[in-house]
């Protein structure tokens, strides 16, 4: 799993997911929540 | 941002429902989740887990100093305070000499994640030197409802004890 918490994630995602990791994102608004979740499915 | 420095953010119990109405993947709930009523609570409003930090800080586990661990349960949940101070990113913390004397000096906090490589050298010699005073004493806002060091497996024990409790509080809302 990589979690990231402080910067923007979206520009890992794509590669996380390809390396077979899941990603979580820690977000402290609405907007950066539906960013985050645009970057490719998180699902568990 | 205020004139102080403070960041205002958005607190779980509105964000988090707001969050799982305005996407589809599964949200952990984070921020002042501290024993089983928070952990219910965040269930309830539809996230699909909790992410405590605080309440694992005084974990036997923790890498937290003893230094850190003695200011989390020495201060309360008025202590801390949303800066960007840290790491150039909003977070919270304990208000200690270095938030203090940061925010008094003037200067905004660079950007993230700038601010943190810069104050890195003092963050990692006050913790040499045993001090909190300079340290980034990251921490929410349930602090009273720390209980001194714990191994993380009795934290976790006691969380899913506390969780059925409120949820036997809550069963009576239940229909038949």
């Amino acid at each position: 799993v990589l979690s990231t918490g402080l910067g923007d994630p979206t520009s890992l995602v794509k590669d996380a997911h390809a390396a077979g990791c899941r990603v979580t994102a820690m977000v402290t608004s609405v907007e950066e929540a539906i960013l985050v979740a645009g970057a490719g499915p998180m699902s568990w | 941002v205020s004139p102080d420095g403070e960041v205002p953010l958005v607190g779980t119990l509105a964000l988090v429902p707001q969050v799982v109405d305005a996407v589809d993947v599964p949200v952990v709930a984070a921020g002042g989740i501290m024993d089983g009523r928070g952990l219910v609570a965040a269930l309830a409003l539809g996230a699909k887990g909790a992410q405590l930090g605080t309440r694992f800080l005084l974990a036997r586990e923790s890498g937290a100093f003893p230094a850190y661990r003695e200011s989390l349960l020495a201060a309360t949940e008025t202590d801390t305070i949303v800066t960007r101070a840290f790491t150039g990113r909003p977070a919270r913390g304990v208000r200690n000499r270095f938030v203090e004397e940061y925010l008094r000096s003037g200067p905004e906090p660079l950007a993230f994640p700038f601010q943190g490589m810069a104050t890195e050298d003092i963050y990692r010699e006050t913790q040499a030197r045993g001090e909190g005073d300079y340290f980034l004493l990251l921490a929410g806002q349930g602090l009273r409802m720390l209980k001194g060091e714990q191994g993380a497996a009795e934290i976790v024990a006691e969380l899913i004890d506390g969780a059925r409790e409120a949820l036997g509080v809550l069963s009576p809302l239940q229909r038949d």
